[in-house]
């Protein structure tokens, strides 16, 4: 059921908050030990809010009585943020909510749990040494991507009416093209990241995976804002996205990154992506073919930022706590010690001249669309995927697709717009900075117009009715 | 910049000198990374104009 819907119901007293918490207990119950997207779940603490909602006489919040779950980087009051490393699985619980928490709960929302992830966020496949990989519902052999793994999972078997992740290089965005739903990546600054574990302060951002872009924007109306504790966020005015989705996208120009439809990415899936523009088109989108300057450079530029980033956040565990990381996060961490003191000086610089060239080339649209993945998951267990007959990388099949609009810092969705191979495929809309309203409007229309965003992964086998 | 990628010898005193003491795994690993990185910086390098400044930790609101 969808956050709206859910909300809604819930307001009318059709639903208690209490039977809508003891819903998604019974879903997790039965369907996450197959895919693992919960690190842990908070039952009795849910139940007893849902308890307090039903007796408090307040004003209801839009998210009244409405289960959420959070990404295990995002700290919630009394329970331990692992971010799915033994660095962290011991550590004291969080002593308060995150900023993004306080925003949910202020709006009615209940806490679930707390969903798997890539070990401190810092790659894309879920698969935690700690608390073993997430599984795709779509195919429980394949990884969800990552890092917010669990919250692809979680939304796309409904074990959450709406679940949280974090994206730093594409970390919402991934795990909602493999899973089949939808997630945004809101402009950086647009919402805070106090109480969250950081990955790289300059990319870091908290944001919605859901089952629609209707379900997203409403989550995102919840926790946008200035947080004057957190500096990285920005004193703009919050849009109510959940009101503007219905202006449709006539006369909206659609500027298609033309380079990112061709070579490095599987024919089909772009096929699949140009399909899905054509549905924008038929909606009276206008198309304009863009060629977007240092497309290729953008993946150096942020890890020219992200690597002295991650390992300054992680020093002191690097110093006392190295053989708890898996090899993989320990690898990336330890590269950051040895990058050229220049680095970070010369990726700032970078970020200027493209940010500068590409706020140039896209004066004349009103939203980029490209594929949000060139690729299907891989296996779980395998680090590479096959492109076209060949045998790749995954890590290096992503970069391109991700790391530019991390770079420019703007907002990002990706939706569902295709099966292949009975995986799911996304198309990634992307706008300009802090105008996330018209994102969401392009979504939302591509939703209305499709309906990729309601099928379902044939793993869901129970049904339970609320 | 034009850097070379470390020995596993140099890393370690790298290393070591920052207060991390990982194995030659580790190591080799992370060389794997500098192997790609290094060179994609040395291009960057050449793209960038001299006179570009950085921006920011945070881009500025006007950076549309």
């Amino acid at each position: 059921m969808s956050v709206a819907a859910l909300a809604s119901r819930l307001r009318a007293g059709e639903l208690s908050p209490r039977e809508a918490v003891q819903h998604y207990l019974d879903r997790i119950a039965a369907l996450d030990p197959t895919v693992n997207a919960y690190t842990s779940v908070q039952a009795d603490a849910a139940l007893e809010e849902a308890r307090k909602l039903e007796g408090s006489s307040g004003a209801r919040g839009p998210l009244w009585g409405v289960p959420v779950a959070v990404k295990d980087v995002i700290d919630v009051a009394g329970v331990t943020t692992t971010a799915a490393s033994r660095v962290l699985a011991d550590a004291a619980p969080a002593a308060n909510d995150s900023f993004v928490v306080e925003r949910l709960r202020r709006a009615g929302a209940i806490v679930l749990g707390k969903l798997n992830t890539h070990e401190f966020a810092y790659g894309a496949m879920t698969t935690s040494e700690h608390f073993g990989p997430a599984r795709n519902p779509w195919a429980t052999d394949r990884i969800c991507g990552g890092s917010s793994g669990g919250s692809g999972a979680a939304a796309a078997l409904d074990l959450a009416a709406g679940t949280l992740g974090t994206d730093t290089a594409g970390s919402i965005r991934i795990p909602a093209c493999f899973c089949g739903v939808t997630g945004i990546r809101p402009t950086t600054g647009r919402v805070s990241n106090r109480g969250v574990v950081p990955v790289s302060w300059t990319f870091d951002t908290v944001g919605p995976i859901a089952r629609s872009v209707e379900d997203c924007a409403v989550l995102l109306e919840a926790i946008a804002g200035h947080d004057p504790e957190d500096p990285s966020t920005a004193d703009v005015p919050v849009s109510p996205y959940a009101s503007l989705l219905e202006g449709g996208v006539a006369g909206l120009r659609v500027g298609v990154v033309s380079a990112l439809f061709e070579g490095a990415i599987g024919a089909r899936v772009s096929e699949a992506v140009v399909s899905a523009l054509s549905v924008l088109e038929r909606a009276g989108a206008r198309l304009v073919e863009l060629e977007l300057p240092f497309l290729g450079e953008l993946g150096t530029v942020q890890q020219a930022l992200q690597f002295p980033e991650a390992t300054a956040a992680h020093l002191h565990w690097l110093r006392t706590r190295l053989a708890d990381y898996g090899p993989d996060v320990r690898a990336r961490l330890l590269t950051g010690l040895f990058l050229p003191p220049t680095t970070y000086v010369l990726g700032q610089r970078a970020r200027r001249l493209v940010s500068e060239r590409f706020r140039s080339a896209c004066e004349g649209v009103d939203v980029l669309v490209a594929p949000t993945m060139p690729v299907l998951p891989p296996r779980i267990g395998e680090d590479t995927v096959e492109l076209n007959g060949e045998i790749v990388p995954y890590r290096l099949t992503l970069i391109p697709y991700n790391s530019p609009w991390s770079c420019l810092g703007v907002p990002v969705i990706s939706v569902p717009c295709g099966l292949v191979d009975g995986m799911p495929v996304g198309m990634a809309i992307a706008g300009r900075r802090f105008d996330e309203a018209t994102v969401l409007r392009a979504g939302r229309t591509f939703q209305l117009e499709t309906d990729w965003h309601e099928l379902k992964p044939n793993l869901e086998t129970t049904e339970v009715d609320l | 910049m034009a850097e070379s990628v470390p020995s596993v010898e140099e890393m370690r005193a790298q290393a070591h000198r920052q207060g991390v003491f990982p194995t030659d795994d580790d190591l080799e690993r992370a060389r794997s990374f500098l192997a790609v990185l290094l060179p994609a910086l040395d291009e960057l390098e050449r793209l960038v104009p001299r006179a570009t400044v950085p921006a920011g930790m945070y881009l500025p609101l006007d950076a549309q």
